[in-house]
């Protein structure tokens, strides 16, 4: 079971197989749990995005049809969680802060840790959607195509915001 | 995960390094996010309850019990039904009066015409005008049956003509019930080649991409979603209302499917 693709383990979970969700989730968990870390602003909104987004994914296995790609059916449904979340606050809200400092790195020279926090700031600093698409790309591995469809929309649109998410980025390391 | 060597790197991906390796590592050390081990747990045990056969509530040696009072329920039920039922109105009865009957009852009997202007003419005052009341009551009642007759013989018609005509019957469940035809995915050929933006385009795409998401409308509701593709079936738009259904399907993988459009 090991060697199995993503989708025939989730079709295998779906048939009442409850290793093959064990197998699929040690491969997501980081994935998954990075792209809501990333986006929610401390770490017990993570979590409970986090885990909500499974609990999903659970209650929708018979739904599950191959294709799509699992990765992709998997940060659609945690796309739609994070919206549903995000609805939820209210629209005066500020927008949510990214991920904080997580570790410390003592053996780095002050000009890269200024540079690493500029960059972090960056992050934070991207818009919503810009956010999600460089997150999608560098944590979830998806291309543009699969981003677009993700998040619903035009694959030029999904083009365009991983670009200017990666232009703001590259300036902060730059300034 | 993120490596250039990622199967699912489409070819217009493999085309666009998108994103240069200086940021790819500044990412890297943002450091890595992983669940705590609690929140693992809670998955996993939740993953392993959905898919658990549910026990038997009875033991099989039971089965037998539960077949005769199940039975046993049936027949009184039944017996309770017929004891309560009504015999059946009877027709009124032909055979004549006993001599001395009060002369009310005595008009229920059909007679000559003869037979019953004698017997009017015998009659009090307030007897006649009790017979006329009730005269008047059973016209009433069968001037009523009459349209509900003509109501339900015109429904009948009309159903026949429907079918007749060739016009469509009304939706079904087993119609809804039917395969949703899968569309064949595009080809990469099919797609449209990427337009390079203008530099006013792209300040208007980078402004409302800076809004933020949750005060955009590009999100459907997926509620009204599925009205309006209840509504396509409804009105015989099956075609349109199955690629409709597809494409909720995978906008919303997770969302509770109503039982009148389940695929």
């Amino acid at each position: 079971m090991n060697g199995d693709s993503d989708e025939a383990l989730m079709i295998a979970y779906a048939q009442g197989q409850a290793v093959a969700f064990e197998q699929l989730y040690a491969r997501w968990r980081q994935p998954l749990y990075a792209y809501f870390r990333r986006h929610a602003g401390d770490e017990a909104t993570a979590n409970d995005l986090y885990q909500g987004c499974w609990e999903k994914v659970i209650g929708a296995r018979r739904r599950y049809r191959h294709p799509p790609p699992f990765r992709a059916w998997l940060f659609r449904i945690a796309h739609n969680h994070l919206v549903d979340h995000w609805r939820a606050q209210k629209p005066s809200a500020p927008l949510p802060p990214g991920l904080a400092a997580d570790e410390d790195h003592p053996g780095e020279s002050l000009d890269e840790q200024a540079r690493q926090a500029r960059f972090r700031a960056a992050v934070d600093a991207l818009p919503d959607d810009q956010r999600e698409a460089i997150v999608l790309r560098l944590e979830a591995g998806l291309g543009v195509e699969q981003i677009a469809e993700v998040t619903g929309v035009g694959v030029e649109t999904a083009k365009s915001r991983l670009r200017y998410a990666t232009r703001k980025l590259k300036e902060a390391l730059q300034s | 995960m993120s490596g250039t060597d990622d199967p699912m790197r489409g070819p217009r991906d493999q085309a666009m390094d998108d994103v240069p390796e200086e940021v790819r590592e500044a990412w890297a050390k943002l450091g890595a996010a992983e669940p705590p081990d609690l929140v693992d747990l809670a998955v996993l045990n939740r993953a392993r309850a959905a898919v658990e056969r549910p026990r038997s509530g009875r033991p099989w040696s039971f089965g037998w019990m539960h077949t005769l009072t199940t039975t046993a329920v049936l027949v009184l039920g039944v017996t309770v039904l017929m004891q309560f039922r009504e015999p059946a109105p009877s027709l009124p009865e032909t055979r004549p009066a006993p001599q001395g009957a009060a002369p009310e009852r005595e008009m229920d009997a059909p007679r000559a015409s003869g037979t019953i202007d004698h017997e009017l003419r015998r009659m009090s005052p307030e007897a006649l005008d009790r017979v006329q009341g009730r005269n008047d009551a059973a016209a009433a009642a069968a001037g009523a049956a009459v349209p509900e007759a003509e109501s339900a013989a015109d429904e009948a018609d009309l159903m026949s003509r429907k079918s007749e005509s060739g016009e469509p019957a009304p939706l079904r469940l087993r119609d809804l019930a039917a395969p949703v035809e899968e569309a064949p995915p595009p080809s990469p050929a099919a797609a449209p080649a990427p337009i390079p933006m203008t530099a006013p385009e792209a300040d208007a795409e980078e402004a409302k991409q800076a809004q933020p998401l949750q005060e955009r409308q590009e999100v459907r509701d997926p509620d009204a979603w599925l009205e309006e593709i209840r509504a396509l079936f409804a009105a015989g738009e099956l075609d349109t209302a199955r690629k409709q259904l597809e494409a909720f399907l995978a906008a919303y993988p997770d969302h509770p499917l109503p039982e009148d459009l389940q695929p």
